[in-house]
């Protein structure tokens, strides 16, 4: 931690002092990765693509780190399947306040950077869409009930549900500064989310389900 | 500059990982030789396995109460073989709070078994029986009097009894062959077979009748139609014979129909797809009752409701007019219960003319599979068979989601059991009601 903090005084040491905000929009792709254990066979949940759309607010120390904050709105989306059962699209919407500081280095024009930090937020919808069988009859011969239907709809929160998600990020990406705008740059940025929170609670031998997410993101800050 | 990013992603990923518990489940759930690791075991099959936990009302605030409870008590009891009528009631108090109308939990010990149901405990405990009663009872003790239990609705007014108030009598122990008689009770007509298995002792009564005024009843035991087209056997051309005579009866617009659903335990919900679709008009999925399963090991981990239908088919031409009467009781439950929900239905949401008419049914709304491992979730066993649960994998509701479980159907029009009148006197009161009920419509 000494060595972190030290560290973190010689980068600044390195950069010139700005001091300005910035505001900022990014979008992209994201690809879950699903930590969760069940004790029944043939039965597995797996990542899933989803999408991120954040507005972010900054604030430039020097013209090397900054802070950045902002409201990130997150599905992140896992497959569960059971052998000749299931097979679903489990969708979880979250709102997400980040925080984190950035260390950015290059030249004027193009420049990379790393950051971390964490976030917290809220998981305020689920949805599924996929197919699922209800019962086992064998419906051969009969008319038209079906017992293995396509389903997409919402899932309500119940008090097993834990709501509240938080987590630590890391991110890196290289951004480049327009020409005729100076205080307007784009941005690629990969970043990692490790989910510190369940999806569930409240129970004896919770078996619990972390989500964490690897993002692809494109994005544009603009000074102010 | 390499160096550096490599030591800043080394302490990256050394501070997520050390973060969080890894995820764990139970696994394979095997049980030693002690009452407690029995308990322990039969504890978390229930925490994975049954569905209707978000009911669920204990004294001991929750499923985890009942652990914290009864965990140490079982310690006290040593191995299996020790102590068993104590084992035993634990059991059964660990278990008597259950709101499934299915649930059915059985112990064996080396001299003698529990077998409990929700089902009777419910109907007992209204009866104004004791728990010590109840458990008793549950463990075969026949030195009480359960008279009180034995001559009410639940046990005593059947399709067996209520054919023999027409003026009809079947065997317990033999099949009857497709028989139609005339001038018995009510009827100018009325068809009926009975199906019987020697090996399992249970087999099917069913019949329909046409009343003078051409008022059809329609009464069976149980839904085990489908069986007889999954294995044909000797019966099956009688249950083709009777569906067929049945369907007609009804295409051919009776004054009003009665649905006998009294002392009707369930079976194949599929069977409702057999028997329905003639009571729908052409080109309806008629959605009467939603359901659920499990998507995860914990207890409120359900996936989505889904709709439950019945769709019209070729033949179907029901005039939505014709009054029709469902007859309920204690005894009815499961696809009975399915089938009340659907003629409900038929009246709350598509406009059709129907009365429930009895007592209140028994609440027990899920279907079943034999293996837990299928559906993740439902019926299962421990210790070779030491200790069975017999408990749907699935959750069903009527259409306005409310949950039924363990309180049953109440009936529109409610009429109280009498066993003196009905199986003494041969007066089926309930079903005299239906019958002034759709008179009184003509």
């Amino acid at each position: 931690m000494k060595r972190l903090l030290v560290l973190g005084i010689l980068l600044s040491a390195l950069c010139s002092l700005s001091a300005s905000w910035y505001i900022g929009g990014e979008a992209g792709y994201n690809h879950s990765f699903v930590s969760s254990a069940t004790r029944f066979p043939s039965t597995e949940m797996k990542g899933f693509s989803g999408f991120d759309l954040l507005f972010i607010a900054g604030y430039e120390l020097t013209d090397c780190i900054s802070f950045e904050s902002g409201i990130r709105y997150s599905m992140k989306n896992m497959h569960y399947s059971k052998e000749d059962v299931d097979n679903l699209t489990v969708m979880h919407n979250f709102l997400e306040l980040p925080l984190s500081v950035s260390f950015s280095f290059g030249s004027d024009r193009v420049r990379g950077f790393v950051g971390g930090g964490g976030y917290i937020g809220i998981r305020f919808l689920q949805a599924v869409a996929g197919r699922t069988m209800l019962g086992s009859e064998s419906l051969e011969n009969m008319t038209s009930v079906p017992n293995s239907s396509y389903v997409f709809t919402f899932i309500d929160f119940n008090s097993g549900d834990n709501l509240f998600d938080a987590g630590l990020e890391a991110y890196a990406g290289v951004s480049y500064f327009l020409p005729s705008e100076n205080n307007t740059e784009i941005y690629l940025k990969a970043r990692y989310q490790h989910s510190l929170t369940s999806l569930s609670k409240g129970q004896k031998d919770n078996v619990d389900t972390y989500i964490d997410a690897l993002s692809v993101d494109i994005g544009v800050r603009v000074g102010v | 500059m390499r160096k550096l990013f490599f030591i800043l992603f080394m302490v990256v990923i050394l501070l997520f990982s050390s973060c969080r518990a890894v995820p764990h489940s139970y696994g394979e759930i095997t049980a030693g030789d002690t009452w407690s690791s029995l308990f322990d075991a039969y504890w978390k099959k229930m925490n994975t396995n049954y569905i209707f936990w978000d009911v669920y009302d204990s004294e001991y605030g929750s499923w985890d109460g009942i652990y914290d409870y009864f965990m140490p008590r079982f310690e006290g009891l040593g191995k299996i073989g020790e102590n068993e009528e104590e084992a035993l009631r634990l059991f059964f108090d660990a278990s008597k709070e259950l709101d499934d109308g299915h649930y059915a939990l059985t112990v064996f010990a080396k001299d003698g078994f529990l077998y409990m149901s929700s089902a009777t405990y419910k109907v007992m405990k209204d009866l104004g029986y004791s728990d010590d009663e109840i458990f008793r009872y549950s463990i075969y003790d026949t030195t009480l009097d359960y008279r009180k239990f034995e001559e009410c609705d639940f046990n005593a007014e059947n399709i067996k009894n209520t054919f023999s108030a027409f003026g009809i009598e079947l065997p317990e122990d033999a099949a009857v062959p497709l028989t139609t008689v005339s001038g018995r009770g009510p009827f100018a007509a009325f068809t009926y077979f009975r199906t019987y298995d020697p090996e399992t002792m249970k087999g099917m009564t069913t019949g329909y009748g046409i009343t003078d005024d051409g008022i059809l009843y329609l009464g069976f035991s149980g839904f085990d139609f489908y069986s007889y087209f999954e294995t044909r056997n000797e019966f099956t051309e009688d249950v083709t014979s009777f569906l067929s005579g049945l369907s007609k009866a009804i295409d051919d617009n009776p004054e009003g129909i009665i649905i006998d659903m009294r002392g009707n335990g369930g079976g194949y919900i599929v069977d409702l797809d057999i028997l329905l679709p003639d009571f729908l008009e052409k080109g309806v999925a008629a959605e009467f009752a939603i359901s659920r399963r499990k998507l995860g090991d914990n207890r409120l981990d359900y996936g989505p409701w889904l709709p439950l239908c019945v769709y019209s088919n070729e033949r179907s031409s029901f005039d939505k007019s014709i009054p029709i009467a469902v007859l309920t009781n204690k005894g009815s439950v499961s696809a009975a219960e399915m089938t009340t929900f659907f003629f409900k239905a038929l009246h709350d949401e598509y406009g059709y003319d129907v009365t429930v008419v009895g007592g209140t049914t028994l609440g027990g709304h899920g279907s079943l599979v034999s293996n837990e491992n299928e559906l993740n979730g439902g019926s299962f066993n421990l210790s070779s068979h030491m200790v069975s649960s017999y408990t749907p994998s699935t959750e069903i509701r009527y259409i306005d989601g409310i949950s039924r479980e363990g309180n049953g159907i109440e009936p529109d029009v409610s009429v109280p059991f009498d066993y003196d009148e009905y199986i003494n006197r041969k007066n089926d009161i309930r079903f005299n009601m239906a019958l002034k009920i759709i008179r009184e419509k003509l």
